[in-house]
């Protein structure tokens, strides 16, 4: 008895240990980031990317583009903007205030599920927007990863 | 400039534009809406009146506005916005206004270039077109010595901008014409407050650089006003009998060219640092507003808390200084039919004179309530050197000269 318990708190151990070393959850290592784009979009740069989300470019090879972004204070959103912008939720926000009171353009869409981003790329002529590797359906055209 | 700016490419842009605006004007238009305000109250230990608000009484006037922003998007290139703001009149004592304060239409054929048609404020300070939200900047409120120099005014006319991106920056080019009739608060000893207006044709320039942690920008702004009341500016004045002076004549037009310098550097560490530097250059009068100034802040911002220093200073040219001087000097020989008149005339004439000696130095903090709102908290120590037009002299009584004014402000400000 001794020992199952011994065995328990051994197994216990082995799972929790990547936890206890970087300090994350198991599953936030998969959550990888990827920018997913209506299926005309072409891959894309980092740069590119970063622009396009904060209202510096408008268009790209003559498409029109239309960033989406996930809801205020998703994990998803908050992954994204520490990935790829480089920013915290709290100075994008910002930004995006000061860019609408320099009358220059309002924040992109923001849609609240996963799959109301995917169904909003799929049908939206330019839509560029960014889900969890795990969400990305088959077929999507995926046009940046980290 | 403008016709060199825009190409012919541009053009049958704009003309396709126009065509798909007309056609999305049938389908959904995205409608986005915003909104922001600041509460703020303001109070100093000296009777009289600086900056048209602020005495010994606290009040609410000096800093507090409110605004809500409509965005439209007809089509991917057009848009279009509204703004009303509610704020303390600009036209008359003790009123309010509600006022649609940018109504305009904008076209963004590419990534390079923004065409703006319709009121907006010119980007001429580093904090111009935002400067009513006080949510986006830390500052209780940007230094008047720079600020009040060339208000910021919302124009009606076209604004071009053309946008380079460059490897880790972009630069831009802004161009703008338009016209606007500026209400400007007149303060006489002897006859209190009173507000005229001129129309006014501004035609400017303003380039700006920015990278992630620095933006500098210099503007170029020329105004040309016709004055709407009679009988204008005075052109000069001159010594006359008795040790007089008289006016050497009456305009009706006056010009002002005035240049900007600005940077703002995010050094590191939550340091930042702004600096502003303007010189305003006024023709066809030697009584107009003649000034150079500028501020320097240094910010550090600290999780929530970003407490900051800042000075400033804004100052007539000497020119204006001595003719002010001399005009304040004037002893009215007591013999003369109607000495007391004459001394009022040549008084009010020293008083009209948009004179500026004024440093100020500051120590405040905003904290972050939310990303969306702020607190904010200012001591603000001014000089007032030979006088200054900020200042509302007690009537009957000398000029306010070599005094010093303490201000503490205090603002809740949102946006959303």
């Amino acid at each position: 008895m001794q020992r199952l318990s011994f065995l328990k708190t051994l197994a216990a151990l082995t799972v929790a240990a990547p936890l206890l070393i970087t300090g994350l959850p198991a599953r936030a290592a998969d959550r990888i980031v990827v920018i997913v784009a209506h299926a005309a979009v072409r891959k894309l740069d980092a740069a590119t990317v970063r622009r396009i989300f904060t209202g510096k470019t408008v268009e790209v090879d003559g498409l029109r583009v239309v960033p989406v972004n996930a809801a205020p204070g998703s994990g998803l959103r908050q992954r994204f903007l520490a990935d790829y912008l480089e920013t915290s939720e709290d100075d994008y926000l910002a930004y995006w205030t000061v860019r609408r009171y320099v009358g220059k353009g309002t924040p992109p869409t923001e849609l609240r599920q996963p799959a109301d981003i995917i169904d909003f790329v799929s049908r939206t002529p330019g839509a560029i927007g960014y889900l969890d590797e795990a969400d990305v359906p088959r077929g999507m055209n995926v046009v940046l990863r980290p | 400039m403008l016709h060199t700016l825009c190409s012919s490419k541009v053009r049958r842009r704009l003309a396709a534009g126009l065509l798909a605006l007309a056609g999305g004007t049938a389908q959904a238009v995205d409608l986005s809406w915003s909104a922001f305000g600041t509460i703020g109250a303001a109070v100093s230990d000296r009777p009289f009146t600086y900056q048209q608000y602020v005495s010994d009484r606290p009040s609410f006037e000096r800093d507090t506005v409110f605004g809500a922003q409509v965005d439209a998007q007809f089509a991917p290139e057009w848009s279009a916005t509204l703004q009303a703001k509610l704020a303390p009149s600009q036209r008359k004592a003790d009123r309010w206004d509600l006022s649609a304060s940018w109504a305009f239409v904008s076209w963004r054929p590419s990534n390079e270039w923004l065409v703006r048609v319709g009121k907006l404020r010119m980007p001429f300070y580093l904090f111009s077109e935002n400067l009513d939200v006080g949510q986006s900047y830390e500052l209780a409120r940007m230094p008047m010595e720079t600020y009040a120099i060339a208000p910021a005014t919302d124009t009606t006319g076209l604004y071009v901008t053309r946008t380079w991106m460059l490897p880790a920056s972009e630069l831009n080019l802004d161009v703008f014409s338009g016209k606007a009739r500026v209400y400007h608060r007149f303060f006489m000893r002897d006859t209190g407050e009173d507000f005229k207006y001129v129309n006014t044709q501004l035609s400017g320039a303003v380039l700006t650089w920015r990278s992630d942690t620095l933006t500098l920008r210099t503007a170029l702004l020329q105004a040309r006003s016709k004055l709407g009341f009679e009988p204008g500016y005075t052109v000069d004045w001159a010594p006359g009998p008795y040790g007089l002076y008289m006016p050497t004549g009456f305009t009706d037009r006056i010009v002002n060219d005035i240049f900007t310098l600005g940077a703002d550097w995010r050094i590191g560490g939550g340091w930042r640092v702004l600096a502003e530097y303007e010189r305003n250059i006024q023709h066809k009068t030697e009584l107009g507003a003649n000034t150079y100034g500028g501020h320097v802040a240094l910010l550090k911002t600290i999780d929530r808390w970003t407490p900051y220093v800042v000075v400033a200073t804004l100052k007539s040219t000497s020119a204006q200084r001595k003719l002010r001087n001399e005009l304040l000097g004037v002893q009215v020989p007591g013999f003369l039919p109607g000495a007391d008149q004459i001394a009022a005339g040549i008084r009010m004439a020293a008083d009209g004179i948009p004179f500026y000696d004024q440093d100020s130095i500051g120590l405040g903090a905003s904290y972050a309530l939310t990303p969306r709102s702020k607190i904010k908290a200012e001591w603000m120590h001014t000089h007032i050197g030979d006088g200054s037009v900020m200042v509302d002299s007690p009537p009957g009584g000398p000029s306010i000269a070599h005094k010093s004014i303490n201000v503490l402000s205090l603002s809740y400000s949102f946006a959303f």
